[in-house]
């Protein structure tokens, strides 16, 4: 791709300003525990995990092991999955790119519903980027194999940004065409080169 | 028979015995009672064979023997005499090899000399001048020679002037093999450097650019060791050795610059870059702003991080060049020529600061600054004024930011150019040109840190990292304006982060550490009375956020005129926190303060330990156990928690003390609590109160911390039989730990005390009227620690007690515990450890896990159904510390159990099995390749959460697990599993917890990016 | 609502491991083909359910379409429609094909248990290239001498059987604008229809001795993604309705003239019913306007309109149709994973008609049929000339959500019911889709 790229300069979003799942405040600053300062040097033959005491107390009893609690797939998710995609044409991501945004993005996944649905709005750095049907297809091709098959995958370009944004999204929607697409060696390459960076 | 004869007999069959022959040929012409010229004359009907092999022997006996005469044997005038014989041999196409190589003997000669020398050039230059034609082995040794000759007599060839480059030029021409390139370059840069080669410029630099760029890939088992980056580097120090090319090198390198491939890319900028640093002002300041031109693309456009980054330092090595000699970048000069278009392009392109290009113009900037102090006046010159204006109408903090960070950069090179406040060396200080715009700068980069939005994170870090920078700079902020700075960094440390949002409070928190190291009086002045300000009186009222100022504390107390400040006031606001009876969380996290500055400390050599062994050892503990004596009120210090902390700072304290200062305290430290008598632990007695018993604890962390070779003033065995006892029934848990801790330091670092087996301690501990099966948990837990201590010095006993444990596993009533409990056996112990003196042989861990393996395999075989999963649990318990390498000679009957064990639904058990999996995976692959059918099943089982017992940890640690095959295995291997795997990842893309599907999904891109072969 | 319920028979064992596009019966015998995206055909038995051999190695990607030839005797001979831009033909002798019970290949070409005395089973007779890009769907003409192939290439090809394995392309049609996505043959006429991604459905004819397109359908506003002619002789009206009434027999008459009719579904989720314009020269009664009368204008064109939309019963795009050649139902399936049954009924005569200036009202169809009460909407013909309103309307008689769990539902067509538990004449409904699977429903109350 070292021809002249067709938009040398779009504009960057820093890294840092991008959405993520913000941590929840540090509820454990509580008096018993300490931050990890002083842990420094809690060893393992600490009292707490005594192996001969009857029910052995796993260390890490937070929610995040306990399997009641079901963390919905959300739009956030949606965004982690897709925003580490890198631009064919710049050593950058979706996100960083403004490519891919959170507002968006939209998730239907009632529980009751036959089958759940994703719609992913992008917007192309340009309004005439002929990357914009590569761009979306490897969101969609993303999408499709990390979520569960419940879910159907929508990509659109969004209102108003992309000069040619119908035959598009039509093409994008078409999942035979999609299907075939998957079956050629070389697009299947740019694809999972564009996917590798995905953390 | 003459020597020749049988040389020439031998040299086929067999070289050794040929070079002896030769070898006693030269003894005798040594001890002269050979000639060399009857030598010669013996081989005259070889010499004039007509079978060009026979020929090619008569020269390979003459070369062996003058390899191995001595150097000084020959006479001046013999060694003409054989230099022009072996040269007429050169035209003997068959014999050029054999031939050189005596040459390349004769030359070794001490007699041997220039004009000898010139003789052979001028022989190579017309007798082998199509070496071409020749095998790879000869033209290698005539470039040998060449190469010998030029470095003994190089002025003499120099003579040659001229004719000796067209020689070389035409005498290396199309040389392709790696191991006669590098001898070409390295000779043509001997040529090019310090022969006159104005006129034959034109056909060296062909000579030399032809092999340019150079695509080498060593062939598979290639024992030379050429790599493709030698080549380039010998090659490019050629292009780079003469200003003279520089009118050929540069257009032809900007030529081959647009070229496709990455490689070839950052071949061409390092030439560039080098070309730069070797040619002189003059030539570089002919082509730097056509450099420029070309260079500007791949900066702006550049497709991968490292390629900007061999084009920044070309773009640097152009104005270091260019800034020789010079004091002040006067308009006319070549560097202000080559820097005022960078600077207006790289000023058009920061008026759009969000833009991509935006970043690359501040590197190229911040580089070019860093060249000279010259080169960073003009630079400041002529983006500064502009930046500031576009800093003000900058409409969007995206923008403001972008901008804020090309000022840092500038502010970095200032740094590199003119030093930091410690730092001697730099620049004289007087034209900082940074000067005229100081308070403007720190005005603005304040007003972003401090008069922003709390929530723009990103924003006001930029503006810190700034600032900091700014204070670091050798003499350009006063110490009232770095005050000022410290004060905004703790008003962030203090007042912010609660709401989650940490980065910028670490960022305050290293920022001030920084500061510390070049202005540690503003933190004590400044920072350590502001934050012992924000520390409440006590924490009745619930107040918990004493905890992060605590911890701004801890990491600021490091430098050590800080931390006497930070002592002093921290033991004042114990007493006082003691005194308002807050609760124990409080003053334990005071001394986990002091514990974790001091951990961080080489405390040996440190001239105050005495007056902190005096004020947080003796003082400490006189202050926790005198209630018990009813002398203080206090009963928070009698905190289990607070007396481990206390002992943990204890033991760092009386650790560091030298042996000396040990031996006259180490009664007095025992009696540091409860009245002296001779056993130190009536605490312990039964009637001793739970106060009394707590002071256990302080007893464990300072046995830990006395040296080996101190001896306790207790005697023997009555003391251990005694705590072994007390260990045994004792059921608070933290008191039980101490006892036991301190008998496995005793049995480990005292060996007066081992003595006794396994059967005979379980008489003691069971006393005599009752039988060893009713041992209780406390008895096998004491077996355990003592064996924990044994093992460590590898002492025989200990695999008594290991055997006697492992007996345990199919005891239907302890099996279970048993198994659990081998994990102390390997665990890391704060206290039994290394900075404690505990006796830690090397392989110990291997050694146990070599013994047990195979009887637990063993005893698993034998096992029945309920007890077998005891040995699996065992095993993992051990496997768990044992250093991979250790686990790989025994993986075929360790592999089996593994896999069994991931059967089991003990989720520690299978968790620990993974982890161990994992680490196999990664270092011994292939002993996994075998099994890798039932691996993978097993781990789509434990990743699945719908076959049961399987927790979200062991399913992620599962599905990492599996993500590793692929790249570690080979791919034909894994291929016939691609589809299954792929598919049964499908309901662990839809597992409940968040951690686990994220893992699913990377663990399935992975397989699905495993390429099909037949892809077509 | 409806009463008719649509369960499951059974499911044809083992699936597919990818994706299943499409199936279809044989025309005789009780036999199954589906194409899969693992790249190869599976040929199951209706009697069993079971596999009866898997034809791979031919083509390599995976194959979108498969149509068995009609009217063969004693040799099947099976049309494949291939991503790899490719159709294949693939011949075989019947005998070893009746299903032997209790024998039952998995791998054909491994040729693993000696005894097998005959050799390959499916052979691979002849590769059909030509298209530039992926093959979306094969059919053959009725009488099985023309065999018709789309692609995403915008064409459509037409080739005819010359003896021995040799085909031979008789036409290539390329009026579309866009992907072709389905072909099918009049169950009787020489007559092709073709619909595609350009969101229209086009009819091509063979004038003179050269294939033209005939007519051009307009109205889907996206993908119309399949098709289906009406049977000849659809005998859901003439069941459902009483003869003797003069309208309705004036109605099947006027039916008769225009031919059997198209239905369509699309990306925009409408199922729409198209039927041709009789010309007025062959508007006497009787005159089936079959035989194109050359000497006249010797325009060739036909004229269809749309007659009527089903109701709306699906939520995603419609991927398959299928009319029933037995009960004249019409099913259909799609990416919202429902099947979906409806079914032609004379109007009931309450309403008054729509269409202005008609005198008479329409006589009111007792409703033999059980289902009462049925909201359908009302077909709008706009029908040139006096003809009455619409007498019929289309209702959802079944409905069967997540057929294939919460996978997408490619294919959907009518077939015989061979297995034991058939009443005379019945059939069944056969599904595939993205899980692999592949289906057998039928319809019961």
């Amino acid at each position: 791709m070292s021809a002249d790229p067709l938009n040398a300069n779009p504009t960057i979003l820093s890294a840092s300003d991008l959405p993520t799942r913000r941590r929840r405040p540090s509820s454990h600053t509580n008096i018993g525990a300490f931050s990890a300062v002083f842990s420094k040097g809690i060893n393992v033959s600490s009292p707490s995990s005594d192996p001969f005491a009857t029910s052995p107390i796993s260390l890490s009893d937070s929610d995040s092991e306990d399997d009641a609690i079901i963390d919905r797939i959300d739009e956030q998710e949606i965004y982690d999955l897709i925003s580490s995609i890198s631009d064919p044409e710049h050593p950058l991501s979706l996100g960083e790119l403004a490519v891919v945004n959170l507002p968006d993005i939209d998730v239907r996944d009632a529980p009751t519903a036959p089958f759940s649905t994703v719609l992913v709005q992008i917007t192309p750095t340009i309004t005439h980027c002929s990357l914009a049907t590569v761009i979306g297809l490897g969101v969609r091709v993303r999408l499709e194999q990390a979520l569960p098959p419940r879910f159907r995958v929508d990509v659109r370009i969004k209102e108003g940004t992309h000069s040619t944004a119908d035959q598009v999204n039509k093409q994008l929607n078409d999942k035979e065409r999609v299907a075939a697409a998957l079956e050629n060696g070389t697009l299947m390459g740019v694809l999972n080169k564009m996917l590798e960076t995905c953390r | 028979m003459s020597d020749a004869q049988r040389f020439l007999l031998t040299i086929d069959g067999d070289q050794q015995e040929a070079a002896k022959v030769a070898e006693g040929s030269a003894k005798r012409i040594e001890n002269k009672d050979l000639k060399l010229v009857e030598l010669v004359q013996s081989l005259r009907e070889f010499l004039t064979d007509d079978d060009a092999t026979v020929r090619a022997k008569a020269i390979a006996y003459i070369t062996a023997v003058l390899t191995a005469l001595s150097p000084t044997t020959l006479t001046r005038q013999q060694i003409v005499v054989i230099r022009q014989f072996l040269c007429d041999r050169v035209e003997d196409e068959s014999g050029l090899k054999e031939a050189t190589q005596g040459l390349v003997a004769l030359q070794r000669m001490s007699r041997f000399s220039g004009e000898d020398a010139v003789a052979i050039a001028t022989t190579l230059f017309t007798g082998a001048h199509d070496l071409q034609r020749h095998p790879q082995g000869t033209r290698f040794v005539v470039l040998k020679l060449l190469d010998a000759i030029m470095s003994d007599q190089r002025d003499a060839l120099k003579g040659m002037r001229g004719d000796f480059v067209v020689g070389v030029t035409d005498l290396v021409i199309g040389e392709k093999d790696p191991r006669n390139l590098m001898i070409v370059f390295s000779v043509l840069r001997v040529v090019i450097v310090e022969w006159d080669i104005v006129k034959y410029t034109e056909t060296l630099f062909d000579a030399v650019f032809c092999y340019f760029p150079i695509t080498f890939k060593p062939p598979p088992g290639d024992t030379y060791g050429i790599t493709a980056q030698d080549l380039k580097a010998r090659l490019r120090d050629c292009i780079a050795a003469s200003h003279h090319f520089a009118g050929h090198a540069f257009p032809a390198l900007i030529d081959k610059l647009d070229s496709t491939s990455p490689s070839v890319k950052k071949d061409v900028l390092q030439t560039i870059a080098a070309c730069a640093s070797n040619y002189g002002p003059t030539t570089i300041s002919v082509h730097s702003t056509q450099l420029w031109d070309s260079l500007k693309f791949e900066v702006f456009n550049a497709q991968d991080e490292d390629l900007a980054t061999e084009t920044l330092i070309g773009i640097r090595a152009i104005a270091v060049k260019l800034s020789f000699g010079l004091t002040s970048a006067a308009p006319q000069s070549p560097l202000a020529r080559f820097l005022r278009p960078i600077t207006t392009e790289c000023n058009e392109r920061l008026r759009e600061p969000q833009q991509k290009q935006a970043r690359p113009a501040g590197q190229v900037l911040g580089s070019l600054a860093t060249a000279s102090p010259v080169a960073f006046a003009s630079t400041i010159k002529a983006v500064m004024a502009p930046l500031l204006t576009l800093y003000q109408d900058a409409d969007g903090i995206g923008k403001q930011r972008a901008l804020l960070e090309v000022l840092g950069q500038l502010f970095e090179s200032a740094l590199t150019v003119y030093g930091l406040w410690c730092s001697m060396e730099g620049y004289p200080i007087e034209n900082n040109p940074l000067d005229a715009f100081r308070d403007k700068l720190f005005e603005i980069f304040c007003q972003a840190l401090m008069g922003t939005a709390k929530e723009e994170t990103s924003f006001r870090i930029v503006a810190l990292r700034g600032l900091l920078r700014l204070t670091k700079l050798r003499r350009f902020l006063a110490d009232n304006e770095i005050g000022m700075v410290v004060q905004y960094f703790d008003e962030i440390i203090l007042e912010e982060g609660l709401d989650g949002r940490v980065d910028l409070r670490e960022e305050a928190v290293q920022a001030l550490l920084g500061i510390s190291k070049i202005k540690s009086s503003l933190i004590m002045d400044i920072t350590i009375p502001a934050f012992m300000a924000k520390l409440p009186d006590s924490d009745i009222d619930g107040a918990i956020n004493y905890v992060s100022t605590l911890e701004g504390l801890a990491k600021l107390g490091v430098e050590r005129e800080i931390f006497e400040v930070l002592m002093r006031r921290l033991l004042n606001k114990l007493d006082v926190v003691l005194q308002n009876n807050s609760s124990p969380a409080y003053p334990k996290a005071i001394l986990s303060t002091l514990h974790y500055v001091l951990s961080l400390r080489l405390l040996e050599d440190d001239p105050n330990l005495q007056v902190y062994y005096e004020r947080l050892v003796s003082g400490l503990i006189r202050k926790a156990t005198h209630p018990l004596q009813g002398i203080g009120n206090t009963t928070a210090l009698n905190d289990e928690g607070v007396l481990e902390v206390m002992g943990r700072l204890a033991n760092l304290i009386v650790r560091s003390l030298d042996a000396g200062r040990q031996e006259s305290m180490v009664s007095e430290i025992f009696n540091l609590y409860g009245s002296p008598q001779e056993d130190p632990l009536n605490s312990l007695a039964a009637d001793a109160s739970l106060e009394q018993k707590r002071t256990v604890i302080l007893s464990s962390y300072l046995l830990a911390g006395i040296r080996r070779e101190i001896s306790l003033p207790w005697s023997e065995s009555p003391f251990l039989e005694n705590l072994m006892y007390i260990a045994s029934h004792e059921n608070a848990a933290s008191l039980r730990l101490a006892i036991l801790r301190m008998i496995s330091l005793l049995v480990n670092k005292w060996p007066v005390y081992d003595q006794s087996g396994p059967a005979d301690v379980l008489k003691k501990l069971t006393g005599p009227e009752n039988s060893p099966e009713d041992l209780t948990n406390g008895g096998l837990r004491v077996l355990f620690w003592l064996n924990k201590a044994l093992l460590l010095r590898t002492s025989p006993t200990s695999t008594d007690y290991t055997s006697f444990l492992l007996d345990y596993l199919k005891d239907s009533k302890h099996g279970r515990q048993t198994a659990r409990a081998f994990a102390i056996l390997l665990a890391d112990d704060e206290l039994l450890s290394k900075s404690n003196y505990a006796v830690i042989r090397l392989l110990h861990k291997q050694r146990l896990f070599t013994y047990c393996l195979p009887k637990i395999a063993d005893g698993f075989q034998a096992a029945s159904a309920a007890v077998k999963p005891n040995y699996l649990v065992a095993l993992s318990n051990i496997l768990r510390h044992v250093p991979s390498v250790a686990i790989t000679p025994s993986l075929d009957t360790l592999l089996p159990l593994l896999l069994q064990s991931l059967d089991l639904d003990d989720p520690d058990v299978k968790a620990a099995t993974i982890d161990t999996l994992s680490v196999t995976v990664s270092e011994s692959p292939q002993a996994i390749a075998s099994h890798v059918s039932s691996v993978i099943a097993r781990l789509l089982r434990a990743a699945n959460i719908s076959t049961g017992g399987n927790p979200p940890r062991v399913r992620q640690s599962a599905l990492h697990c599996l993500r590793l095959l692929p790249g570690a295995i080979k791919n034909e291997t894994l291929l016939p599993f691609k589809q299954q795997v792929i598919r049964s990842l499908i309901i662990a893309l839809d597992d409940p917890k968040r951690h686990v599907r994220k893992e699913a999904v990377d663990c399935r891109a992975r397989w699905l990016r495993m390429d099909e072969p037949d892809e077509d | 609502m409806t009463t008719v319920k649509i369960s499951l028979l059974a499911p044809f064992n083992p699936p597919s491991l990818s994706r299943t596009w499409s199936s279809q019966p044989h025309h005789s015998l009780p036999l199954l083909a589906t194409a899969s995206s693992d790249k190869s055909v599976r040929v199951y038995s209706l009697t069993s359910f079971n596999l009866i051999s898997t034809i791979e190695g031919g083509h390599k990607r995976s194959i979108r379409s498969i149509a068995w030839k009609p009217g063969t005797k004693g040799e099947s001979v099976l049309a494949t429609g291939s991503f790899d831009s490719s159709a294949g033909i693939w011949r075989r002798w019947d005998n070893d094909m009746v299903p032997r019970p209790e024998r039952q290949e998995i791998e054909i070409g491994s040729g693993s248990n000696g005894e097998e005395e005959e050799e390959e089973e499916w052979r691979f007779a002849v590769v059909l290239d030509g298209h530039e890009s992926e093959v979306k769907s094969v059919a053959w003409s009725a009488g099985g001498n023309f065999l018709a192939t789309c692609s995403r290439d915008k064409s459509v090809w037409v080739w005819e059987e010359m003896e021995d394995d040799n085909f031979e392309t008789i036409a290539v049609l390329q009026e579309h604008e866009g992907d072709v996505k389905c072909v099918v043959w009049h169950p009787e006429e020489e007559l092709l229809a073709s619909s595609s991604y350009d969101d229209t459905i086009r009819l091509y004819k063979e004038d003179i001795d050269d294939w033209t397109c005939i007519s051009l359908l307009k109205g889907h506003n996206s993908t119309v993604w399949s098709i289906d002619f009406e049977p000849t002789s659809n005998p859901s009206l003439v069941a459902t309705g009483n003869i003797s009434s003069p309208v309705s027999t004036r109605f099947l008459e006027m039916r008769n003239a225009a031919g059997p009719r198209l239905v369509s579904t699309s990306d925009d989720l409408t199922i729409r019913i198209w039927s041709r314009v009789p010309r007025e020269t062959d508007g006497a009664l009787g005159e089936h306007g079959m035989i194109p009368s050359r000497i006249r204008t010797g325009s060739i064109e036909e004229e269809w309109t749309e007659e009527a939309q089903f109701p709306q019963a699906h939520t995603r795009a419609i991927y398959s149709v299928a009319w029933s050649k037995r009960t004249g139902r019409v099913v259909s399936a799609g990416g919202d994973g429902k099947i979906v049954v409806y079914e032609e009924r004379w109007r009931s005569g309450d309403r008054t008609s729509t269409t202005p200036g008609n005198d008479h009202t329409p006589a009111k169809p007792e409703n033999s049929q059980v289902g009462e009460g049925v909201q359908g909407t009302d077909s709008q013909r706009e029908l040139t000339g006096d003809d009455a309103v619409a007498a019929t309307e289309w209702v959802v008689l079944a409905e069967m959500p997540a057929a294939h769990g919460v996978y997408e539902v490619n294919h959907v067509c009518w077939a015989k019911r061979f297995d034991k538990g058939r009443t005379k004449d019945e059939e069944v409904i056969i599904s595939t889709g993205d899980d692999g699977a592949t289906k057998a429903w039928i319809l019961g109350s």
